[in-house]
């Protein structure tokens, strides 16, 4: 087996699959990546199990075969080659594989690539395309609101779900959502087993990330294909392939019917700025006390140790006066991912949600639910 | 003074002894359970009304009894168990000593109904404080029914010592669920109030005893042991060390059909799960042992609750061994070699929604973790990671005075965060030397202090709301449980409702519990205050108790990733705290190395 390749293209291909491969594993071939060539085609694959990335590129004076090269290694190799064309050559019988690039000479030792976990071709249920940069976008605006813990629980997930060509991104830790809506339509497909019915999945918060930073560098139409237990994600040149959560997510659009009786219209680059004076005051657990009056918020934190804020934000405001407490970093979070000069504030009663929004757009909606004073 | 000794007249002496067996309903209802077993019954119903004091009613489909032996069954130690002191040494029955109905009799109002599976007619007879007031013929179905009415009515002293009709109501629950697992093969059926609590299929299988009690949950979890030596026969389930509990209720131990207490069986399987339980959690387990009845004494207890073992060693060793290769065999043995790549290529797996996921690894994933290090072999590189290296360094100034003695705050110096270990201890180059923190000790005396301080302020907890309510469906036996210290979680901030039969709707989490993984962490923190319940010592120290049980819940563990912001704040609290060196269990929060330790170490002395 050989090829030869562009030191730059060789480079992106192998960030991209890099990003999941085990610096330790109990299965130790799966801390390499797969190097596979036929018909002048490079694919490099990794995966832990969870989630699988293969990667494809062009490259000239091959010969088919494939082998697997000890990932970190080989990823340190190609970010130090020099630019330009390097050429690489494995034997099959030692799979001993060197790398030549100027005069530099680099010789490691692969292993055979039989035991590497493969990731059969799977029936697809829906298939729909959307634009790399739209999708990497809805996806950091959601995957943020996700929580830690509990990897195989929704809580960890961020769920995908497609109803009357609307495609929903939803993500929660069971005290604040993230919701960015997108209109997607569901093609017919050759393809028997396609159904392109309505659905909802789960995909882990985690990997949507990696995801999130591959599409962000390309500008293309993307495939996403959902299967029993999977959702694949793919570009032209790159694949993603995860396991879904098999769980139930939370059921919020029964949050979402609630009526918003307060609504307050304000910039949303001073209620940050003013959150994140707060924030200084009040650390972890402590309530911060919003006040809705007239033409003003009023940002209020002490802590007995450390000491106190006051702040009047200028607002608009329909509807009552009121009082809430919210955990402080919850609100910066949520404006930090409304990307937009004014936001609006729906606000119930104290106890209820509070519904975040940039004024006439319902694309993205952020809900925090508030703290009981103590 | 002659005269001051007199023998007691019948009727009090039979109030006394009654005493002995009868203690409360459960007990009532255990002795005529345990009738009805022996009278090869294979459906019991039991109902209670106000926790059994008012209202006890026993009915099975066993054998009955003709009109002449049920009129004799109401005479002290009338029993067709045994018939001579020989047989003593040999008890195969679960009741044998003829006191209980006599007993139960003395303290209440009794009506039997029973009749032969060959008899036509069968036979009421009604009892008053002991006293036989009608005996009649009646039409009944085969079988007995007792009930058992107004118990300790004439004995005013012991009525007022029993508790609250909801904690006696429990004790018969507990014990219902004792004959539950002790009998798979009989279908019981509990009824309380009205309202049916628990019931088991009688299908013979512990397993599905064991989810009638404890929950499906718990009983997939569950693995079968068994061993066979001497005469001893050692069966029944361990569960995984996922579901250790933080009390030992849900520890059940057998011997020849009868549950008992015993220190020497429970010991044995606690070693057994040595390393593989954290301190503090005890397994769940279901033990049967059946063993020649001349090896075992079941007569050293009023209630029988106990039993002493001819062979002490013989028993102990038998079930720690028995366990032990439960343990390994089932969970907890890597299958060195096993192999991914077999079941990758072959069509993906359809359920179960893994896709890259043979089976055979996911089962291995829990020897992975930290408990069973000690079974896993030629893993030693794998273990040995590196110190997570943090990016920012903070800065270091070099401290001028080298004595850093741990022991006092005010010069704990200068330190460097070198970084984290293993996400559980973060290491420190301190002046002298090095410091090792267990990140979970440190958070959780941290919180500590501060809910103490809030506790002592009169500052309230804040409450969290659930973007949606989440719904805690609980296994039969933990419904009281939550009852009993419904108040206290409420107290500190969760807003939690109950919402009929076994379920309870959770609305808001104390802020400090974020953390909280729900319901799991909840049902552990009802499990942790109901063993602190009995905590003696005052307010004080039950308040202590509580904010420890918090603290532990609400802080960081091992295993989470900490950024090098988090590991600064961190430490700057702890070193706030009024005594930074021990968690509030006692264990210390920081280990140092001095550089003379390490140069001993490396003996460049």
């Amino acid at each position: 087996m050989k090829f030869s390749s562009l030191k730059g293209q060789l480079y992106t291909a192998i960030q991209n699959v890099i990003r999941i491969v085990p610096n330790v594993s109990t299965v130790p071939i799966i801390t390499g990546i797969l190097f596979c060539v036929t018909d002048d085609i490079l694919t490099l694959t990794a995966t832990d199990f969870e989630t699988s990335i293969t990667s494809s590129i062009p490259v000239m004076n091959s010969e088919p075969g494939e082998v697997v090269l000890p990932g970190k290694y080989i990823f340190d190799i190609i970010r130090k080659l020099p630019d330009g064309m390097g050429s690489f050559s494995i034997d099959p019988m030692t799979w001993k594989c060197v790398i030549k690039a100027e005069n530099s000479k680099f010789q490691i030792y692969g292993q055979p690539s039989d035991d590497f976990p493969r990731n059969p071709e799977r029936k697809s249920e829906i298939v729909f395309n959307i634009n790399s940069q739209i999708l990497s976008d809805m996806i950091t605006k959601t995957t943020f609101a996700a929580g830690v813990q509990e990897k195989r629980s929704y809580i960890a997930g961020v769920s995908f779900s497609i109803q009357n060509n609307k495609l929903k991104l939803a993500a929660t830790d069971t005290f604040r959502l993230a919701l960015n809506t997108e209109t997607i339509s569901l093609e017919p497909q050759d393809d028997t087993d396609v159904k392109q019915t309505d659905f909802e999945v789960i995909v882990p918060a985690k990997i949507l990330n990696d995801v999130a930073k591959i599409l962000s560098q390309i500008n293309e139409e993307i495939q996403v294909r959902v299967g029993d237990g999977f959702i694949l994600f793919r570009t032209s040149s790159t694949t993603v392939t995860t396991r879904l959560i098999d769980d139930k997510f939370l059921d919020y659009e029964t949050v979402l019917l609630a009526d918003p009786l307060i609504k307050v219209y304000t910039d949303r680059e001073d209620l940050v700025s003013a959150a994140e004076r707060a924030g200084i005051i009040n650390r972890k657990e402590a309530v911060t006390k919003l006040s809705l009056e007239a033409d003003k918020i009023i940002l209020s934190a002490s802590a007995s140790d450390i000491g106190e804020l006051y702040e009047e934000i200028e607002a608009k405001k329909d509807g009552e006066d009121m009082e809430i407490g919210i955990d402080i970093n919850y609100l910066i979070e949520a404006l930090r991912y409304l990307d937009a000069e004014k936001v609006v504030l729906g606000f119930i009663s104290p106890l209820r949600p509070i519904f975040l929004q940039v004024p006439e757009e319902d694309n993205a909606l952020q809900v925090i639910m508030p703290m009981r004073l103590g | 003074m002659a005269g001051s000794i007199k023998i007691l007249s019948e009727d009090i002496a039979n109030k006394i002894a009654a005493g002995e067996v009868i203690e409360n309903p459960a007990s009532v209802v255990k002795e005529l359970v345990e009738n009805s077993i022996d009278a090869g019954s294979s459906r019991i119903e039991v109902e209670i009304r106000d926790g059994g004091k008012e209202f006890i009613r026993i009915s099975d489909n066993g054998r009955g009894m003709s009109r002449e032996d049920a009129s004799i069954a109401f005479e002290r130690h009338a029993t067709s168990k045994i018939r001579d002191a020989d047989d003593l040494f040999a008890i195969t029955t679960l009741g044998f000593r003829g006191e209980a109905l006599p007993s139960i009799c003395a303290v209440s109002r009794v009506e039997l109904l029973t009749k032969r599976w060959e008899d036509v007619i069968g036979t009421r007879i009604l009892t008053e404080g002991g006293k036989i007031i009608s005996i009649e013929d009646v039409g009944t179905p085969a079988g007995s029914s007792t009930v058992v009415r107004d118990l300790f009515f004439n004995t005013p002293a012991r009525l007022k010592y029993l508790k609250g009709s909801p904690a006696e109501g429990r004790n018969v629950l507990d014990v219902m669920n004792q004959m539950i697992l002790s009998h798979p093969e009989v279908s019981f059926l509990v009824i309380r109030d009205g309202e049916e609590v628990v019931k088991s299929s009688g299908s013979g299988k512990l397993l599905d005893s064991i989810a009638a009690v404890y929950g499906l949950k718990v009983a997939r979890e569950m693995h079968m042991v068994g061993a066979g030596l001497e005469g001893i026969k050692i069966s029944g389930y361990v569960g995984s060390p996922t579901i250790a509990r933080k009390n030992r209720r849900y520890q059940q131990i057998i011997v020849n059909g009868r549950p008992v207490r015993d220190n020497l069986i429970r010991s044995a399987v606690e070693r057994a799960y040595d390393t593989f339980l954290t301190v503090g959690t005890f397994p769940v387990f279901l033990l049967v042992i059946q063993i020649d009845p001349e090896e075992v004494d079941v007569n050293v207890h009023p209630t029988k609750a106990e039993v002493r073992f001819a062979d002490e060693s013989l028993i102990f060793k038998g079930v720690f061994n028995a366990v032990r290769q439960g343990l390994r065999s089932n969970t907890l043995i890597p299958q060195a070699g096993a192999v991914l790549t077999e079941k990758v290529e072959e069509e993906a797996p359809k359920e179960d929604s893994k896709p890259h996921m043979p089976e055979r690894i996911e089962q291995r994933l829990p020897l992975f973790t930290k408990e069973t290090k000690e079974y896993k072999p030629q893993t030693f590189r794998e273990e040995a990671r590196e110190v997570t290296p943090i990016k920012e360094m903070s800065t270091w100034q070099d401290s001028d005075d080298k004595e850093v003695p741990i022991q006092d705050k005010k010069e704990f110096g200068e330190y460097k965060i070198l970084g984290q270990l293993h996400k559980t201890y973060i290491i420190l180059e301190t002046g002298d030397g090095l410091f090792i923190v267990d990140q979970h000790a440190a958070h959780e005396r941290i919180t500590f202090e501060k809910l103490k301080e809030r506790n002592e302020n009169g500052t309230g907890y804040e409450a969290q709301q659930l973007l949606a309510p989440i719904t805690i469906e609980l296994a039969p036996g933990e419904v009281d449980a939550f009852f009993q210290v419904m108040d206290t979680l409420r107290d500190i901030g969760f807003d939690l409702e109950y919402f009929g039969t076994r379920s309870f709707i959770l609305r808001a989490i104390p802020a400090f519990l974020r953390r909280l993984s729900l319901p799991d962490g909840l049902k552990d923190i009802v499990d942790e205050l109901q063993d602190a319940k009995n905590i003696r010592g005052g307010k004080n120290r039950r308040e202590d108790h509580l904010h420890i049980i918090m603290a532990c819940r609400a802080s960081i563990k091992a295993g989470n990733e900490l950024h090098h912001k988090e590991i600064e704040a961190l430490m700057a609290e702890l070193l706030e705290c009024k005594d930074p060196y021990t968690c509030p269990h006692g264990r210390p929060t920081i280990v140092s190395f001095s550089l003379y330790d390490l140069e001993k170490l490396f003996k460049r002395t």
